[in-house]
């Protein structure tokens, strides 16, 4: 194509010099195929077949508030929660004296393909729950929900709103019908019983060409043109390559827990419906009287920021507060602003409705 | 009549009674020359050797058909009723009457059941060439939006600068049209049919697999689903058990639970 703007000898210039970047830098991406993630010395304090409760080794003297659990969702591996020391929401909460488990969900398998949401919630959630309130001997802890976990939590909490003390939720949708809601609009109009029936559990394979469709040009093409510009910065490298494992590193998800998930959230809308049970329980989410703490991404795009605000219209809660940063889906847990502020406003947050 | 000459189960049999008739024209012919061997052979070989024209052949669909019938059953008769490696010999079987002969036969049920998986599997290719149509709309948009945008720039005197702007560019306009596209509901629409359309395919495809699986005694995608199911049935039931049996919670956080976890790990690994 003729552009008529752009001078021949400037145009082959910079192709040689991108040649030569890529050229000069494939060294220190050759480095980083060996990248681990995972920085917080962590100890398995209960284990359920696959599902697993990871409890934090304490650096900082105790803030004195109740244990926090996190409960991240299937589509990804919890680790982006703790990648590495300087993008660690894990360690900066843990800096600020809280006391952090995690759920794992591991990675499902045929046998898992029939547990649904009872099963992962009044099952496995609880008894991690469980295990955390026997252990320090208390009637309720803190639970922070990563974004499918943030919906998990939310049922969770609406369920047993006695053992949630506070309720944080990060990129979590809650309003599943928003205009700008692309995957929500994708699976409306599928025959989810079909597709659950003929594929058992849904993989991550496949979910992944889902998330990465939604900006095909951006994510599958674009980011690695921009990866030349930092080849040459071998620990901007490794970052990028330990988020590309992240990425990619997706477990399959339950067939049955994939079959309600998308029948009753995306395409029932069941938070704001009113319409989900769970083991014959009804999820009310104005059960959900305690603190709630809404944290979202301006920039999600896997998670509209309508999706995640639309709790405040439905939850029970008299405190009911959001915190929002000027990032995406992936920024809110790495990026440098979140890491600086978000940890802060976390324990800052609890600290308050501990004392008050 | 001319839908009747176009029908290919009509065309079929026309060249197919035309073979056959001549092959009686020539064997009569070759018993009036009897007594005479060599005038016989003579006969014989002029005959055959003048079957053209409308005296071809059945189609080459009716050979294929019977070719990969022989080719493909192992053990003859007894490889199509042990199961389904055999089966490759069916999709020739009626195929050229037309797909709406019913199957016939001992091996009916097969055939079916191979044609379901030919008609779904048509469909998806239908689908996609459905949503294929949204992809080039797509493409043509996403090129006339980088088109009007760089001459918007350069007629603001803001021209793009290198290559690398001219691509950024680019993929600013298709994600655009991309979006305008993805979430239109004609493409919402023609996605969702394409996936149904997969998972239906996939459906006939496991049901076939399941019966070749059970032809030779080897546990099936429904029996492991059964198994699971009965496992999970279990485990609920443990669980209500379990609850019914638990004390209260204030009891309970005053008693050392690891015994209890420990059980509950055991039963559900």
């Amino acid at each position: 194509m003729s552009t008529g703007c752009i001078d021949p000898q400037a145009g082959l210039r910079e192709l040689l010099e991108f040649s030569q970047k890529l050229a000069q830098g494939l060294g220190n991406l050759r480095a980083a195929a060996g990248v681990e993630a995972g920085c917080s010395e962590r100890e398995t304090v209960y284990r359920d077949g696959k599902i697993a409760l990871h409890r934090y080794r304490s650096i900082a003297p105790p803030a004195g508030v109740a244990p926090l659990l996190i409960c991240f969702g299937f589509v990804n591996r919890p680790w982006m929660m703790d990648l590495q020391p300087d993008r660690s929401l894990i360690r900066r909460l843990l800096e600020r004296g809280l006391d952090v488990y995690l759920v794992d969900w591991g990675y499902p398998d045929g046998a898992e393909r029939f547990d649904d949401l009872a099963d992962y919630l009044e099952g496995y959630l609880h008894d991690c729950v469980s295990h955390v309130l026997d252990t320090h001997a208390i009637d309720a802890l803190n639970l922070l929900g990563v974004c499918q976990g943030g919906t998990f939590s939310l049922c969770y909490t609406a369920l047993h709103p006695e053992r949630v003390r506070n309720l944080i939720t990060m990129v979590t949708p809650v309003d599943f019908h928003t205009p700008e809601n692309l995957l929500a609009k994708w699976i409306r109009g599928i025959d989810v019983d079909a597709l659950v029936d003929s594929q058992g559990n849904v993989s991550g394979e496949l979910l992944n060409v889902v998330f990465l469709s939604l900006m095909p040009f951006r994510l599958t093409q674009q980011k690695y043109v921009g990866l030349v510009d930092v080849l040459q910065n071998p620990q901007q490298v490794e970052n990028f390559v330990r988020m590309e494992k992240w990425i990619f590193d997706s477990p399959d998800h339950p067939g049955e827990v994939f079959r309600q998930f998308a029948r009753a959230f995306f395409q029932g809308n069941a938070l704001l419906a009113g319409s989900l049970e769970i083991d014959g329980r009804r999820v009310d989410l104005r059960n959900i009287t305690q603190p709630v703490l809404n944290v979202f991404a301006q920039q999600d795009h896997l998670v509209p920021p309508s999706a995640s605000l639309a709790l405040g219209r439905c939850t029970g809660s008299k405190d009911y507060s959001t915190f929002s940063l000027d990032v995406g889906h992936i920024g809110i847990y790495v990026s440098g602003k979140s890491q600086r502020e978000l940890p802060d406003r976390i324990a800052t947050w609890l600290k308050e409705r501990t004392t008050k | 009549m001319s839908g009747a000459a176009n029908d290919p189960f009509h065309a079929s049999f026309e060249q197919y009674f035309g073979l056959a008739r001549g092959v009686w024209e020539l064997a009569t012919r070759a018993l009036q020359s009897a007594g005479d061997p060599a005038a016989q052979a003579r006969t014989f070989s002029e005959a055959f050797g003048g079957l053209r024209g409308d005296r071809q052949p059945p189609p080459p669909s009716w050979m294929q058909g019977w070719a990969q019938a022989i080719a493909g059953m192992p053990g003859g008769l007894p490889g199509m009723v042990g199961g389904a490696p055999g089966a490759s010999w069916l999709p020739g079987g009626l195929a050229w009457a037309g797909p709406d002969i019913p199957a016939l036969g001992f091996t009916r049920e097969r055939q079916e059941a191979v044609r379901r998986l030919g008609t779904l599997c048509a469909r998806v290719i239908e689908r996609q060439q459905e949503l294929a149509t949204h992809w080039r709309a797509f493409w043509e948009e996403a090129l006339r939006a980088l088109g009007d945008e760089a001459a918007r720039r350069i007629a603001a005197g803001k021209p793009p600068g290198s290559i690398r702007e001219i691509y950024d560019l680019w993929v600013e306009c298709a994600e655009n049209a991309w979006a305008r596209m993805a979430h239109a509901p004609a493409y919402l629409e023609s996605q969702a049919r394409l996936v149904n359309a997969f998972s239906a395919w996939r459906t006939e495809q496991q049901s076939q697999m399941d019966a070749a699986l059970r032809a030779l005694d080897l546990p099936t995608r429904g029996e492991l689903n059964s198994l699971h199911l009965r496992v999970r049935r279990l485990r609920a039931e443990l669980r209500r058990l379990e609850k019914l049996l638990a004390p209260p919670r204030s009891t309970a956080r005053a008693t050392p639970r690891r015994g209890t976890r420990a059980r509950t790990r055991k039963v559900r690994s």
